[in-house]
């Protein structure tokens, strides 16, 4: 086993795993806002939740995958990915994309209702520019 | 190398327990709100948590260390399913502000 897999593996492991503590310290403090999670009335972004979880997880096995590899010798290359995993993943994110346009064509739709229309072109006529001079004659 | 893949096996595990957790207790004590719950999103919600702790056992236990392990097709139809769901839902709850009919 190589110097250089070895350092990037601590690396991989570390940084992910400092990402994934930090988000779940903030979901536990209250910083990552979970209040309305559930609730239909609520902004929270349920979608974005679940690509959230997906990633890590996705993400964590694939290195635990790698790094299983690397310390057995046995196969060149990245390991396989099998399409069920790609759909999962697929789900969760097309499930973010599709949810936020849902929100977001909803959001423009009600923001050009509101506009007010814009008032109506004034009437100029001659007579507007025309001074009146004289008159009394005193 | 097999250490940090231990290790690595841990975060997985440790992450999905404790987001969780985390929602569970935030629901028992209240700070999920949960007045206003649509189906749609705890379905998707129990989803998620649930394939989630289910891909983590499944690497967990996997005995080809050259690939991620398959979850299978009828947990990514169920997956895909409830994600569905939950778009189908809120598209029929926004569609009259979309068409501007709401």
């Amino acid at each position: 086993m190589g110097t250089f897999p070895l350092i990037v593996g601590i690396v991989g492991t570390a940084i992910i795993g400092a990402i994934a503590l930090i988000v779940v310290i903030y979901m536990a403090i209250g910083k990552i806002d979970l209040s309305g999670i559930i609730s239909d009335s609520a902004d929270a972004s349920l979608s974005r939740f679940q690509f959230l979880v997906f990633t890590f997880i996705i993400g964590l096995s694939y290195l635990l995958v790698t790094l299983v590899v690397a310390s057995s010798g046995q196969a060149a290359g990245l390991p396989e990915i099998p399409a069920n995993v790609v759909v999962l993943l697929g789900v969760s994110g097309g499930s973010y994309v599709l949810s936020k346009g849902i929100q977001r064509a909803a959001e423009t739709s009600q923001a050009n209702a509101a506009q007010p229309s814009p008032p109506a072109s004034p009437i100029t006529s001659v007579a507007e520019n025309t001074t009146i001079v004289g008159g009394s004659g005193s | 190398m097999l250490l940090m893949a231990t290790v690595v096996e841990v975060e997985a595990w440790l992450f999905i327990v404790a987001v969780a957790l985390i929602v569970l207790l935030r629901m028992v004590t209240g700070h999920i709100d949960l007045g206003g719950a649509g189906f749609h999103r705890l379905q998707l919600l129990i989803a998620t948590l649930g394939v989630g702790v289910y891909y983590v056992s499944l690497v967990a236990a996997n005995h080809d260390p050259t690939t991620l392990p398959d979850p299978g097709t009828p947990a990514a139809i169920g997956f895909g399913g409830s994600g569905l769901a939950y778009l189908g839902t809120k598209l029929v709850k926004f569609w009259p502000a979309i068409t501007n009919r709401g």
